[in-house]
């Protein structure tokens, strides 16, 4: 659905929400294919130049926050902080589905109580 | 190579788009019913959207050499009116048997509330009983999890969908897996700064193999490409993948999963 809406709700989705439900463990997940054909060099060489900029970008990112000296900037640079914290400490593998992960309100299983104490009229 | 785009609101576009997508091997798009950016105002209002969707804007694609097949159904951001949302279910039978139209959705949630749910769940009861294909939205950003997991266990109750005859859309990294655990194909959506990027759809794809995965542009009026896929093309021949392997998460798998509809019939550019 429309990204100008997902955009409008962003002020509610950046509040961070450290997930305290796990993800179910793999199971009879579908068997990976063949890794890619590039070599070591070739797949360095080729993420290098988006890697560094992205960085690059971060850190300017973080300078013009500072810059503002505003109550909201400093929110927003400490979230984007606890997520580089995140992204440095999540080891070797799965890095974008722990930050994603870390950027979710949490799964609550019990979810169709809740709602039907909030909806007695209506069951689901 | 030719490619088959699953989810593109092709009203938001221009008919340039349309010419775009043809000469970049576009040969089938799927155009699921969803949020104009504003809320309609009753149930005709509806019933003007689907006629769009199943008579003008296949004659536009046709123009082009495109096939167009829609999907129906009253959107998540306009659930929280149950009563409306009823009215509009209660419509959507007289435009099944339509050329082109393959099933219920894009139905979902958006905030994951009590009415979303509800709306959910009468959508997916349509789509058990009248034996629909079924398109899934999954919420946005933070929502995104908790939302997908709900919609998972609202499945799962109901309990009547096969879960090949389900395509749950949107997913990332973080919820691709359970998805496909569950047997549902599963859509990542290629987006310029949320959902995925083709780089990234192009890891899950080496991550989990292209197995019921399938990549579209979700392209409509705010910032996307309609042309995300052929970028996902690009992105997994620079890796070194097969042909054959970027033209299932393309092509195949769409004709795959679109095949379980009654009424679909292939894109005639796919003619032997």
């Amino acid at each position: 659905m429309a990204e100008l809406a997902e955009l409008s709700d962003r002020t509610d989705a950046t509040r961070l929400v450290v997930l305290v439900t796990p993800l179910p463990p793999i199971a009879n997940a579908p068997v990976p294919e063949t890794p890619p054909a590039l070599t070591d060099a070739e797949l360095a060489g080729r993420e290098w130049p988006a890697l560094r900029a992205s960085i690059i970008d971060i850190a300017a990112a973080l300078d013009r926050l500072d810059a503002t000296g505003g109550s909201e900037s400093a929110r927003v640079r400490a979230e984007a902080e606890a997520l580089l914290r995140t992204l440095l400490a999540a080891g070797d593998a799965d890095r974008a589905e722990r930050l994603l992960e870390q950027l979710s309100r949490p799964y609550d299983p019990a979810w169709r109580k809740r709602f039907a104490a909030d909806n007695p009229d209506e069951s689901l | 190579m030719n490619f088959f785009d699953p989810h593109l609101h092709m009203v938001s576009r221009t008919t340039d788009d349309y010419a775009l997508l043809a000469r970049m091997g576009c040969v089938a798009v799927s155009e699921p019913a969803f949020w104009a950016g504003y809320d309609r105002s009753g149930v005709e209002g509806f019933r003007d959207y689907f006629r769009q969707l199943t008579e003008f804007e296949p004659t536009r694609a046709r123009q082009h050499g495109i096939e167009h097949y829609t999907w129906l159904c009253i959107n998540a951001k306009e659930a929280e009116n149950v009563a409306l949302s009823r009215e509009v279910i209660a419509m959507i039978p007289e435009f099944l048997d339509r050329p082109g139209v393959i099933g219920i959705g894009e139905i979902g949630l958006n905030k994951n509330t009590p009415n979303e749910a509800t709306v959910f769940a009468e959508h997916v009861d349509l789509a058990a009983r009248l034996g629909e294909l079924v398109l899934i939205h999954t919420p946005h950003l933070a929502d995104k999890l908790q939302g997908t997991r709900m919609i998972l266990d609202l499945l799962r109750d109901d309990g009547r969908l096969a879960p090949e005859r389900v395509l749950v859309d949107h997913v990332e990294e973080h919820t691709v897996r359970p998805v496909l655990n569950e047997g549902y194909w599963a859509g990542m959506t290629l987006y310029p700064t949320s959902k995925c990027t083709p780089a990234r759809a192009a890891d899950i794809v080496e991550r989990y193999g292209p197995e019921r995965l399938l990549v579209n542009s979700a392209g409509d009026w705010g910032p996307s490409r309609p042309t995300a896929v052929p970028d996902f093309i690009f992105e997994m021949r620079a890796r070194g993948h097969a042909e054959a392997t970027i033209r299932r998460v393309v092509l195949d798998n769409p004709l795959a999963f679109f095949a379980g509809c009654k009424r679909f019939e292939p894109p005639a550019r796919l003619a032997p």
